[in-house]
């Protein structure tokens, strides 16, 4: 009942606090991340509020101009940053597609190419044709520090949003990703028996009798070869199936999922998806650090920086209520040489 | 005379570690800053941040996951001799075994003691707590305001390997007298886990979540304060939390309020509840709730939440001027409001 007080109690005291619009017309509420819904406080009180976000204005204004968004068939899945001045781009691999193009902060709008992407951090190398390009130093030394303030650059005026270091790096554990599939018990061939409604490998277009020749560049010639090639990826990355049906060779995408379709998402689950949506993409990175901003997944991909005026890391995912996930800035100093070099 | 006081000094330090239960000073330059309604700049998040780091490092070290029954929850030792805070909800009953896992990963045996469930607060003694235990003072000043800035700690997911309790910055958003509504994200594991005023000192203990991020609710100390020794006797009164009661029934209006001028004025009328669709607007001032006159928001709350769902309120509201007399019946609000995490409900999954 407890419970419960406390709501029957928000809806009517929150707004006990509450002030008339114009007390949050004092600065520009775009990118503004909480849904209002039913707590309905003055904006000035919120911890990463829009006036909060406004106090950053001038830590980000330098770095604005080398944030782009990247765009998928128009909407945006992401932002990155420029990381070299022949108009390298660095994002999330995840949130990529057939059509890229990067919006930069001047509202040119350019299309992007895939150079090179590193799967177990989740970062992808784009390459625009444009020279000169404003683009950010990567300090290796710079460390995130616990307790202190971060700022996820757009490429608006404000941060798209604020937080703070909630935790060193640490190795963020592998989860295995899952395709939805039953195979023969018999084992001599990865032979589908059942495809499980909704599941990746429905949406991919597996059928039954389906034999799995190749996952990505790996051979899966038995039942064990496939289930322990599907367990190395995560949830969320996008593997190539090369499928025996009949007399043809097919191939299809699949984007693995976290879970069965169709059963019961646990109470953890549950809660972590209460504020904000979650990156598919969200487990399994060799170093990240932890932070509490509140962002979409679609905000990941882009820099954060900190109060001295540096790139503290990359958004990389969003991985539940109170956790977003970035990889630090010493990580980057070498995964951005390799990933400029990708044939 | 000198090797003496060497020895004493060394045992001085051993004892008392400085990041036990000490307090943080708030510098003027800070202070000046807390007086402003959000920072300005770089320089007032710069102060801001440099107490927020402090804070942290008291904070997690304080900061333990509570490990009773299977149940898995946060606390915070609160004394040197090892007395520990956490939920009612997270301990259940007095009297049993339970774990406490430090920051570092170190496990102490400790065993249950008293809860009110009403407030959802409980207690934890540390058995044979190690001398250099680390601890958070806890708060000293009754007065908090909103706004106020706050940092929370806890074991969200449960303890994990090489992770630190998470720190995360909030502010408090509203209070309804019984529990704060803080920023600070919360989520399962977090029950019974602190919440730090920027002194470094215990403010409250996280209770429960809502739908959105910035629905973390906690009980203030002051409001545990109180039932102090009834807990530490080893009591356990209060309404016992019961999950099956998830679906009891709540009962709302659906409007948002504020005292202007004495007056209880309508602020928001929530789309799709009965506030609505019987016609009140905002700009309404309401006069009184079924004849009795309301002269304070928890005049309001309290006589809408002695109802059911299903009965009607009779509302006098004066709108131009005008009385209007409505009658409205009262709905539940059935949204979830997930509780402790339960390692039982995590679902076993195979691959491929």
């Amino acid at each position: 009942m407890k419970l419960f007080f406390v709501v029957a109690f928000c809806l009517i005291s929150v707004g006990s606090q509450s002030l008339p619009a114009q007390s949050t017309a004092e600065v520009e509420e775009s990118n503004y991340n909480y849904p209002q819904g039913r707590i309905t406080v003055p904006s000035w009180r919120f911890a990463h509020g829009p006036h909060v976000r406004a106090a950053f204005r001038e830590v980000v204004s330098e770095f604005r101009s080398a944030v782009v968004e990247v765009r998928v068939d128009g909407a945006r899945t992401a932002y990155g940053g420029i990381v070299g001045p022949e108009g390298w781009v660095l994002t999330k691999a995840s949130a990529l597609g057939d059509t890229i193009t990067c919006r930069l902060a001047d509202g040119r709008e350019l299309a992007a190419r895939v150079v090179g992407t590193n799967r177990e951090y989740d970062v992808a190398m784009l390459k625009v044709d444009v020279a000169q390009l404003p683009f950010l130093s990567i300090d290796e030394s710079t460390t995130p520090i616990v307790g202190s303030w971060l700022a996820s650059v757009g490429i608006d005026n404000y941060p798209v949003a604020v937080g703070i270091v909630s935790v060193e790096p640490r190795e963020i554990p592998h989860q295995a990703g899952i395709l939805g599939i039953q195979l023969a018990a018999d084992g001599n061939r990865a032979q589908v028996v059942r495809v499980f409604p909704g599941s990746a490998a429905a949406k991919a277009g597996l059928l039954v009798n389906d034999v799995l020749l190749r996952i990505n560049d790996q051979a899966t010639p038995h039942r064990e070869a496939l289930i322990a090639t599907i367990r190395q990826f995560s949830p969320g990355d996008r593997v190539t199936l090369v499928v025996e049906r009949g007399s043809e060779q097919l191939e299809f995408e699949a984007l693995l999922m976290g879970r069965f379709p169709g059963l019961q998402p646990s109470r953890m689950e549950i809660q972590n998806q209460l504020g904000s949506g979650l990156s598919e993409r969200r487990f399994g990175f060799p170093s990240a650090f932890q932070h509490d901003t509140v962002i979409e997944p679609n905000d990941c991909g882009g820099p954060v920086v900190n109060l001295a005026g540096k790139v503290v890391g990359f958004n990389i995912a969003r991985s539940g209520r109170t956790e977003t996930y970035a990889v630090a800035a010493s990580s980057l100093a070498k995964l951005i040489p390799e990933l400029k070099q990708a044939p | 005379m000198c090797r003496a006081l060497c020895v004493w000094f060394l045992a001085f330090w051993v004892t008392l570690p400085l990041t036990a239960g000490e307090t943080i000073q708030i510098t003027p330059e800070l202070a000046d800053v807390l007086t402003q309604r959000y920072p300005r700049g770089p320089e007032d998040l710069r102060l801001l941040e440099q107490q927020v780091q402090k804070v942290a490092t008291q904070a997690i070290a304080a900061t333990v996951e509570v490990e009773v029954n299977q149940g898995i929850g946060s606390g915070v030792i609160v004394s040197r001799e090892g007395l520990v805070l956490t939920a009612a909800h997270v301990i259940g009953k007095p009297n049993r075994p339970a774990t406490l896992i430090l920051a570092d990963g170190h496990k102490l045996k400790g065993r249950t003691l008293g809860a009110h469930h009403t407030i959802d607060a409980a207690m934890v003694q540390i058995e044979n707590p190690p001398q250099d235990l680390p601890f958070a003072p806890l708060v000293t000043d009754k007065a908090f305001e909103v706004g106020q800035w706050v940092v929370a700690t806890g074991q969200p997911g449960g303890i994990l390997d090489n992770r630190a309790p998470p720190v995360r910055l909030g502010r408090i958003l509203t209070s309804g007298g019984k529990w704060i509504c803080t920023d600070c994200t919360l989520v399962g594991g977090d029950s019974g886990g602190p919440l730090f005023n920027l002194r470094g000192q215990v403010f409250a203990i996280h209770m429960s979540i809502g739908p959105q991020a910035v629905h973390n609710f906690h009980v203030p100390i002051e409001e545990v304060r109180p039932y102090w020794d009834k807990m530490l006797a080893g009591e356990t009164w209060g309404h016992e939390f019961d999950p099956a009661e998830d679906d009891a029934d709540i009962t709302v209006l659906g409007i948002a309020s504020r005292v202007v001028a004495n007056q209880c004025l309508i602020t928001q009328v929530f789309p799709g509840f009965p506030a609505e669709q019987m016609g009140v607007k905002p700009g309404d001032i309401v006069i009184s709730v079924d004849t009795q006159p309301v002269d304070s928001l928890a005049d309001l709350a309290a006589a809408i939440a002695a109802k059911d769902a299903g009965e009607a309120v009779h509302l006098e509201v004066l709108r131009n001027r005008q009385s209007i007399a409505l009658d409205i019946e009262l709905v539940t609000l059935d949204e979830p409001l997930p509780g402790s995490f339960d390692p039982a409900d995590e679902s076993p999954e195979e691959s491929p």
